[in-house]
């Protein structure tokens, strides 16, 4: 049921990078996101950082992650809500479709999550013939389009005004419009309908807190407080790193997701939810539930190295600023997470070896890092994982992805330790490359495994004679005179 | 015992932890751990209970012109009943988006009801559905959320408003449903002065006191909304009102003080 493609991640950067509807919406996206960021971080009265203290308080968290659960989980059904801890992607979705079930659902709405994304929820569903209505506006495009999303924050990046107006005018029967005003109350329109008639309302959580026991959801547009408030059951889904001790943790943490996910001060909504609808309330689900997910992050947990990778919020700012992101889009990393959070995360998920392309690709210019709103230091462990990737791993069951190329460096450092031995090579490698000069004196085509360093520029052939030999010869005819 | 999982999914934890079950819990909830930050609470409550009249006139400027960027419209009167007055004119200028009939939904709640806004309202027949706050049969509740559906305007109070971003605060209690804000076109808050405050970092210092004066407090739930709802999903050109209000009033009751 999970859908995952990372072994696809060259053919759909390419894609990606031949796209120009998507290169235009990339650009303007990054402009405007990335920049904003920046500029939001600088204007924090603590200045930028703040993110540090963001960290100290997210690894705080992550350290005491079995207090905190308990927490959560024991105030949550002290209100009489119900609490489910899923191992794997399976066991989450079994339990929310057979919630479903129980309540005879035919119509479930749902607000943005990664998390659902991550364990395939919309597929089981559309098995058990229940529709998953998306209602956060990007997400319902992709839905009616058939298509997953490509950005964390900003799912239909990659269609266009008229591409939407198209779809539209299908599928909602409406006529023909470009303008994103008259689209959005189209969407606004057919989507109260399911709000006011759902019998299930999913959402993700994004902080949550474990002092007073409570999940929070954030949007803008209202949709997950649609969904979290009118249909008469809402299952919450949260990995089970999405969760802070104190109260007064989300001061920091909001106004730093806000700027990193929008460039915002503060997002549009922020819901604080911790039960079910209590007694003399009109309004709120009868039911509650909160399934908290590990699906591989104790792994992560439990690898020190690693483990930093759970202070992150999902707040897709790394995606803003990535300069591979901004080329090949988010496609190409073939899982729910996409960009540098992606590179990382997903292979830690999926396996190294599986989704080694992911972490290659990236370019460790560090921009991530200056991005990231907790100051997760992704670069680092973007090497890290090439390291394994080179030297396998038995802890992450990594297995050496290239012999060739690890005897060929194994060669090449007993080379450059010996001064004969370089010289060596390089009047032989002086006289073999003649053969492959062209006419204006460049390298142009190499064969073999070398064709790598030719495909998409030309090589100068190695000078006649080396720095070091020049510099001596120059030497003597120094003292010479 | 059935307990969903929990025992072995934390034993888990802790085994990635390395750490000994029986550990004793560290401080993660106890304020007294840490004095650094007592004191600094100590001295935010103060500044908040001893701020002048002109000091929250200037927090209420400061909000004005956060307001502006995201589209929310924070107007001072000097009264309540002027409050009323202005939130009738609206009434009357706006149409309803759903169907042809003009209604209003309203909280349960102490401003709302001094601001004695039904009879004006009744005058200008336009409806009126409170938040029921008797113990809701399911028939009623769903009645609720029906006509809350139609209603082109909500009305609400708020606990705290945030001058750095023009936030509401609303902590969710019988009679302060959350679809009020949420369902109708125009959501229209009404606040005294005093309820501003200057930043998040004010709220959540106010919140900790309230979690230990009043644990009932958010039990039930809070919502911060900041402006209308808005999306830039279709080639990031901002849109207002995507699926919750497409627009947001703050009527700033100031007392008689304040100079405009």
């Amino acid at each position: 049921m999970i859908r995952i493609t990372t072994e696809k991640y060259r053919d759909e950067a390419i894609k990606g990078i031949n796209d120009p509807v998507l290169q235009k919406a990339l650009a303007a996206l990054q402009a405007r996101f990335g920049r904003g960021t920046a500029e939001a971080y600088r204007n924090l009265p603590e200045g930028p950082g703040l993110r540090r203290k963001a960290h100290e308080i997210r690894m705080k968290a992550v350290e005491n992650l079995d207090f905190l659960l308990e927490r959560l989980s024991e105030k949550i059904r002290s209100r009489g809500g119900h609490v489910y801890f899923a191992s794997d992607a399976d066991a989450a979705v079994k339990y929310c479709l057979e919630t479903a079930q129980k309540h005879n659902v035919r119509l479930a709405v749902k607000g943005k999550s990664m998390v659902t994304e991550e364990i395939g929820l919309n597929d089981a569903f559309a098995a058990a013939g229940i529709e998953v209505a998306e209602t956060d506006l990007g997400e319902y495009i992709i839905q009616l389009a058939g298509e997953h999303p490509s950005h964390i924050i900003a799912p239909a990046i990659h269609k266009t005004r008229s591409e939407i107006g198209l779809l539209f005018s299908e599928k909602l029967n409406i006529p023909y419009t470009t303008d994103p005003e008259t689209l959005t109350r189209a969407a606004r329109k057919a989507l109260r309908e399911k709000f006011l008639s759902a019998d299930m309302g999913i959402s993700g959580c994004n902080i949550a807190c474990a002092e007073t026991g409570h999940i929070t959801v954030v949007s803008n547009e209202g949709n997950i407080r649609m969904s979290t408030t009118l249909p008469k059951v809402h299952v919450a889904f949260m990995g089970m790193e999405r969760i802070t001790a104190r109260l007064s943790d989300h001061d920091i943490l909001f106004r730093l997701l806000s700027r990193g996910a929008a460039a915002q001060k503060m997002a549009g909504y922020v819901s604080y939810i911790g039960g079910p609808c209590p007694a003399g309330q009109a309004v709120g689900p009868d039911e509650f539930h909160l399934v908290i997910i590990d699906n591989g992050r104790t792994k992560i947990l439990a690898d020190e190295e690693f483990r930093e990778m759970l202070c992150c919020i999902r707040c897709g700012a790394c995606l803003n600023m990535c300069p591979v992101y901004g080329k090949i889009g988010g496609h190409a990393y073939g899982y729910a997470y996409s960009g540098p959070v992606g590179a990382v995360v997903t292979p830690l998920l999926v396996g190294i070896n599986r989704a080694k392309d992911l972490c290659l690709g990236e370019t460790l210019c560090g921009a991530c890092k200056d991005a990231c709103p907790v100051d997760i230091d992704l670069p680092r462990m973007l090497l890290l994982l090439r390291s394994k990737l080179a030297d396998g791993d038995s802890k992450w069951n990594v297995r050496r992805e290239n012999t060739g190329e690890k005897i060929l460096y194994g060669i090449w450092s007993e080379i450059v330790r010996r001064r004969w031995a370089y010289d060596a090579m390089l009047s032989l490698s002086r006289e073999g490359l003649k053969f492959f000069t062209g006419k204006e004196g460049m390298i142009s085509n190499l064969p073999f495994f070398l064709k790598g360093w030719t495909d998409s520029r030309d090589m100068k052939p190695p000078a006649r004679e080396s720095f070091i030999r020049q510099w001596k010869k120059s030497e003597k005819q120094r003292r010479v005179k | 015992m059935n307990d969903n999982g929990q025992t072995k999914f934390i034993n888990n934890i802790r085994k990635a932890l390395c750490v000994d079950g029986k550990r004793a819990c560290p401080d993660l909830f106890c304020r007294q751990s840490d004095e650094e930050s007592i004191e600094e609470s100590v001295l935010i409550l103060d500044r908040i209970s001893n701020r002048q009249h002109s000091s929250r006139l200037q927090l209420l400027e400061i909000m004005i012109d956060a307001a502006k960027p995201v589209n929310l419209n924070v107007i001072p009167v000097k009264t309540l009943p002027d409050a009323a007055q202005e939130i009738v004119k609206l009434a009357c200028e706006k149409q309803p988006e759903w169907g042809d009939e003009k209604s209003v939904a309203l909280w349960k709640h102490p401003l709302i009801e001094e601001m004695n806004i039904g009879e004006i309202l009744r005058k200008r027949n336009i409806g009126m559905i409170f938040s029921n706050q008797t113990d809701a049969g399911k028939t009623e509740r769903e009645r609720f959320i029906k006509e809350s559906a139609v209603s082109f305007i909500g009305i609400t109070s708020a606990d705290y408003c945030i001058a750095e971003t023009g936030t509401l605060v609303l902590k969710t209690a019988p009679g302060n449903e959350r679809i009020v804000s949420l369902l109708p076109s125009i959501h229209v808050a009404v606040i005294k002065l005093e309820q501003v405050i200057a930043d998040f970092k004010e709220l959540y210092t106010l919140l900790d006191k309230d979690l230990k004066d009043s644990p009932e407090g958010i039990e039930n739930g809070m919502t911060f909304i900041t402006g209308p709802s808005k999306t830039a999903d279709i080639e990031a050109t901002m849109v207002h009102g995507a699926h919750g209000p497409r627009e947001v009033y703050i009527y700033v009751v100031t007392g008689s003080l304040f100079p405009g």
